[in-house]
């Protein structure tokens, strides 16, 4: 439920408020997915930051689509809160996951290695997608904060 | 904080800019061109509003651009 307009429970009841920004953001969202990163990464890094953020809605909702099809790993998913130390992260993963937590923590903490270190594993296609991604999430996840009642929600 | 480009522009012969780096990824880029055309250009909110509240943001975030 929101406190904004009533009858509003989720994001997207809240989004047709307005339609073409709605109908953009979801192409925006499509496309990150379609893009070449790998979706149970994106996946990981968006519900990474939701945790940050402390957006319950995000944690709550299903799995993204893609990241599904993908075969996210859903053990990688409840160990998310230790991927800095739990072996189960492969490197690609946790180069993605570090540049998340910085860019949602203090982006400017962002180093030229850890980009390089994106660029290594995703080139820089992934770069931009992988940026644009955290860009869009931490809007959504604030968006969430902001309008949604998330006290009912049983996330983790 | 980086006060160099941290990717080559995907533009022959362009200088490294937010706009020419983004072209790594045209299809995200000019989705995000979309929505953010959208958020200017539609909507009951003014745009000296959006404006003043795009600077507001940016200082709170420390954006030098």
């Amino acid at each position: 439920m929101s406190w904004l307009v009533e009858g509003a429970a989720t994001r997207d009841d809240l989004l047709a408020l307005h339609p073409a920004l709605a109908a953009d953001h979801h192409r925006l969202m499509d496309e990150v997915w379609q893009a070449s990163v790998d979706p149970r990464i994106l996946e990981l890094c968006r519900l990474r930051m939701a945790t940050i953020l402390g957006n319950q809605v995000a944690w709550s909702e299903p799995r993204s689509v893609a990241a599904v099809a993908a075969g996210v790993d859903e053990s990688l998913v409840a160990s998310l809160a230790s991927w800095s130390t739990d072996p189960g992260f492969d490197a690609a993963t946790r180069v993605c996951l570090g540049l998340a937590e910085q860019y949602v923590i203090d982006v400017h903490g962002i180093t030229d290695t850890q980009v390089a270190e994106v660029e290594g594993h995703l080139g820089p296609n992934g770069v931009i997608t992988l940026t644009t991604a955290l860009a869009a999430w931490e809007i959504t996840h604030r968006f969430d904060n902001a309008f949604l009642d998330t006290t009912s929600t049983g996330a983790s | 904080m980086s006060t160099t480009p941290r990717l080559a522009s995907a533009i022959e012969g362009k200088a490294a800019s937010s706009r020419s780096i983004m072209a790594h990824s045209p299809q995200v880029r000019a989705a995000f061109d979309q929505m953010y055309a959208t958020l200017w250009s539609r909507g009951a909110v003014d745009v000296d509003v959006k404006e003043l509240v795009r600077l507001r943001n940016a200082r709170v975030t420390d954006c030098g651009l």
